[in-house]
């Protein structure tokens, strides 16, 4: 995934947008509509490598779209570190979120989708939290301590996103 | 399919799910060592909870849960299956390749063995501090 190509594209600059966590939604997709229209491939002064780019484009949008993924980029354009450098955690949050994954596994299967309900406006509580913990830490200067609290929230939040992947009952892929 | 006939029966018919207790529970318990890891590529958990003789030292039950994805649920169960019988240092001789191999994981699947050493690794060590024994192995620390 990320740091799997030696220089990643900047999804901000492909779209003209600016280089920042609050996205304006609308400008995203004017940016994109224009840049599809711009590199239809039947367009006869399409550039060669019309595929490409547009597969790019599409890349920037989804990744820019995503709360999660656009931090993320946006972390490692600030010269922040990866999961990989940097597999930090706050304090005793692996055993706070095996509790929690174990009640609501337990609440799902005596309850079914009343619990899959109250659980998924619990994680985008949840999300909604890391959301405004890791804009307010983007507003900050960005020194090596801040790039290393904002690494911190986005391994937290990975958790989170993950057990909302799994909340749904046809989740079970392997 | 990539998956193995093996991954898929620990994954369809895990071995040992469970606990001894909640983490609370067995804070205080000497013969039982508690191992929390998490995998933070795809945000998946995984406990694993031995429990030892203190006569013999060695493991005679092993628990584990897994959040995460079948290979990751393979990987555990297949843990617990193996250390049951063996003593601690025993048990930390075994490395995530040997999952791999046992199970045939594909390369984008080998975090999910290491998650499970991880796993092995800090149950022993949480059971080593509670009973005062020194760590003996030098690469307990390498994660």
């Amino acid at each position: 995934m990320n740091g799997s190509s030696p220089t990643p594209t900047n999804p901000f600059t492909l779209l003209g947008l600016p280089q920042q966590f609050s996205l304006d939604r609308a400008a995203l997709q004017r940016a994109w509509l224009a840049g599809t229209a711009r590199l239809h491939p039947d367009r006869p002064d399409a550039p060669p490598d019309a595929a490409r780019q547009l597969a790019a484009l599409n890349h920037a949008k989804s990744t820019l779209e995503d709360p999660e993924s656009r931090a993320n980029s946006l972390l490692l354009l600030l010269g922040g570190p990866t999961r990989e450098q940097d597999k930090s955690l706050p304090p005793a949050f692996l055993a706070e979120i095996l509790e929690t994954r174990e009640r609501m596994e337990s609440e799902i299967a005596a309850e079914h989708d009343d619990a899959r309900r109250r659980w998924e406006r619990w994680a985008e509580d949840r999300r909604r939290e890391y959301i405004a913990r890791v804009n307010d830490l983007f507003q900050k200067t960005p020194t090596p301590e801040t790039l290393r609290a904002i690494r911190t929230e986005l391994n937290a939040w990975r958790y989170i996103e993950r057990l909302i992947e799994q909340i749904e009952p046809d989740h079970r892929t392997m | 399919m990539a998956y193995g006939p093996k991954v898929i029966d620990h994954y369809e018919h895990p071995r040992n799910v469970g606990n001894f207790g909640t983490t609370a529970d067995v804070k205080t318990r000497k013969d039982i060592g508690v191992g929390v890891v998490g995998a933070p590529e795809c945000g998946d958990v995984m406990q694993i909870q031995i429990k030892v003789d203190p006569a013999s030292g060695k493991i005679e039950d092993a628990k584990f849960k897994c959040f995460g994805c079948g290979s990751a649920i393979a990987s555990s169960s297949l843990a617990t299956e193996w250390i049951k019988g063996m003593s601690v240092d025993e048990a930390l001789q075994i490395k995530n390749t040997d999952i791999v191999e046992e199970l045939s994981l594909p390369p984008v699947k080998i975090h999910c063995s290491v998650l499970a050493e991880d796993a092995i690794r800090s149950a022993i060590s949480d059971y080593k501090k509670k009973n005062g024994i020194p760590e003996t192995a030098p690469s307990a620390s390498a994660h």
